[in-house]
Formats: structure tokens, C-alpha cells, sequence
């Protein structure tokens, strides 16, 4: 449950333009400052994730990210710098996020969610945004979000094109309903650019601005697909898969 | 009859399936997302799943890269 938290004066000027927007105000403000978001992993979509969130104020991320800063990084891996070269991932989003918002709270962990840290990991957080690039990682944190009844926002990409919803446990489809199995040829590397998976990305903070403040509607049981080489986007209805392996047992 | 597939016009068989299509068109059933009429079709629904003189299907290809 999201505690809201009261807001210095010191945020209330911070967050004022934000703040306009109706149906939002200081009481949705309140709230993001009482959350916290899971993302993982911190590279092309999760830095866009992270540094949007930590803009718009969220109390709390949780980063999980194995790895030292690589050269191939930095097309696209927003809150990896040069001068982090060879050194963790998550220092270097930290440092970044808190030289944006020094009030965030940011808890990391240096490797990827598997199915041995994914309890751990999820239960420090209110929200959860899927940002990695295997489907390992994505079934661990479907299967702990279904346990812990939290949402999870499914943000993925390939090449010029990007795909995202939002699951909550027992509503709405999960990640096992779409993909009962991980696809065989799905590989580590592939095309991106950063303003491919920034743009999904943008669309994951904002989901996870929704679920926490109440603004708007979010994408549960939606799914927007878009194809960045012609600019088609579209909005599909999802439907839960009633003998799905992972959440067929959930009540509706 | 005549359906639509990623917006192209097709012929096929009177009263196929979806899982029957994707057979044709050698597609592994496991790797696509197969909408139709503006919903997603789970799986398990594709072999009972018959379509219709002009349904609009789109066939995704499900991503994973982060």
C-alpha cells in the first residue's frame, strides 16, 4: 500500500507544473512521493524509466542491473556516462539519478532479477516496470508480481519497434497469457536505437505515474504496439488466457 | 472467403481456423500474437477459433528486448 507523503515547499515548487495537470494535483504528487518503482534493468528503456521518475518525484527506486559500463552502452543506456567506463551500471545510474533528485531514495542491486532474487527484489517495491531484454528475467518478475499482487508494466522493444501493457495480478492478462514460452531465436543483442526504446520507455513511467496516483487510465488489458519505420500505432484489446500456467489460477 | 492479414486481402478456405491459417502460412503458433478484430486470441482458442468472411487479423511477432 502507498503511504502519501506531505510535500516540502521546497517540492511543491518543484512539482507545480506537474501538479496543473487535472485529476493529478498535490494529492497525486503526495503519492509518488510515498512510492516506490522496480526497474529492471537500467539500460536503453529502464534509464528513460528511472530518470522520468525520479523527474516527476517517486520517493523510491529499486535499480537491479548486473554489469560494468560498456562502449555498446552508451547509444542508448541514458544514465551510463563515458567516465563510468568499466565500472557497475547501477553507481552509474545512481549518481545520475541523484544528481537530478537529490530527496530520491535509490536502493540497487548489481545483477538481474532471476528466479533466486526476484522475491527479494520485487517485495521493496510498490510498482514494478519490466525493462529487460530476456525473457528469463521478465518470467521471474510475471510470476513474483502475481504472488505479491503487485502491477507490472510490460515495456519491451525490437529494431523500430516497441510494445507495452500493464498487468494487474488477477484483472488482466499476464506476461505468461501472451508468451506461454520464451521464443527460441530471442537473443541478448539486437538493433536498437535509443529513441526507440526511450519512446516505450516514456510510456512505462508515465503507466506507473497512473497506477500510483490514480490519474487517468492505465493500459490494463490493453497493449499498444507501434512500428517506429512508418509510424503505426496501434491499441489492442487483450484476453486472459482462462488455462494459463501462471496466473489461471487467480480469481477474476 | 476473403479476410485481411496485417492489411493485405487473402483468400482461404471457408470456415479455417486461426490455428489452420498459421499452418498455411508456416507460421509456429508458439512465437505470434494473433489479433482479430482488434483482440488479442489467446492460444489455447487458436484451433477452435473459426474465422469469418471479412475479419481484419494482425499477425504480431511478440518482442523482448529491454
Amino acid at each position: 500500500m502507498i503511504n502519501p507523503q506531505p510535500l516540502t515547499d521546497e517540492e511543491r515548487a518543484t512539482y507545480q507544473w506537474q501538479m496543473w495537470t487535472p485529476g493529478f494535483g498535490e494529492a497525486g504528487q503526495e503519492k509518488l512521493r510515498g512510492a516506490s518503482v522496480l526497474v529492471s534493468r537500467v539500460g536503453g528503456l529502464g534509464s528513460v524509466v528511472a530518470y522520468e521518475l525520479a523527474a516527476a518525484g517517486i520517493g523510491k527506486l529499486v535499480l537491479a542491473h548486473a554489469g560494468n559500463v560498456k562502449p555498446s552502452d552508451l547509444n542508448r543506456q541514458l544514465l551510463m556516462t563515458h567516465d563510468w567506463l568499466g565500472k557497475p551500471r547501477v553507481e552509474s545510474a545512481q549518481r545520475r539519478l541523484l544528481d537530478l533528485n537529490p530527496r530520491l531514495e535509490v536502493v540497487t542491486f548489481g545483477e538481474n532479477i532471476s528466479d533466486d532474487n526476484a522475491e527479494r527484489i520485487v517485495a521493496e517495491a510498490d510498482v514494478i516496470v519490466d525493462c529487460a531484454p530476456l525473457f528469463g528475467e521478465r518470467f521471474a518478475m510475471n510470476r513474483q508480481a502475481l504472488a505479491q499482487n503487485k502491477p507490472l508494466v510490460e515495456c519491451a522493444m525490437y529494431e523500430l519497434e516497441g510494445q507495452i501493457t500493464t498487468i494487474i495480478p488477477g484483472r488482466t492478462p499476464c506476461l505468461r497469457c501472451l508468451h506461454p514460452e520464451p521464443p527460441p531465436a530471442w537473443k541478448r543483442e539486437f538493433p536498437v536505437f535509443g529513441a526507440v526504446s526511450g519512446t516505450v520507455a516514456c510510456l512505462g513511467a508515465m503507466e506507473a505515474i497512473k497506477l500510483i496516483s490514480g490519474l487517468g487510465e492505465p493500459l490494463a488489458g490493453r497493449m499498444i504496439t507501434y512500428d517506429l519505420r512508418d509510424m503505426t500505432f496501434r491499441r489492442r484489446n487483450l484476453l486472459r488466457d482462462e488455462n494459463c500456467a501462471a496466473c489461471g489460477r487467480l480469481a477474476q | 472467403m476473403e479476410v485481411s492479414i496485417n492489411g493485405e486481402p487473402r483468400e482461404i478456405a471457408p470456415g479455417m481456423s486461426i490455428a489452420e491459417l498459421l499452418r498455411e502460412l508456416d507460421l509456429q503458433p508458439k512465437y505470434v500474437a494473433v489479433e482479430r478484430n482488434r483482440q488479442l486470441i489467446p492460444r489455447g482458442e487458436h484451433p477452435s477459433c473459426k474465422l469469418q468472411p471479412h475479419d481484419e487479423l494482425e499477425i504480431v511477432t511478440l518482442v523482448g528486448g529491454g
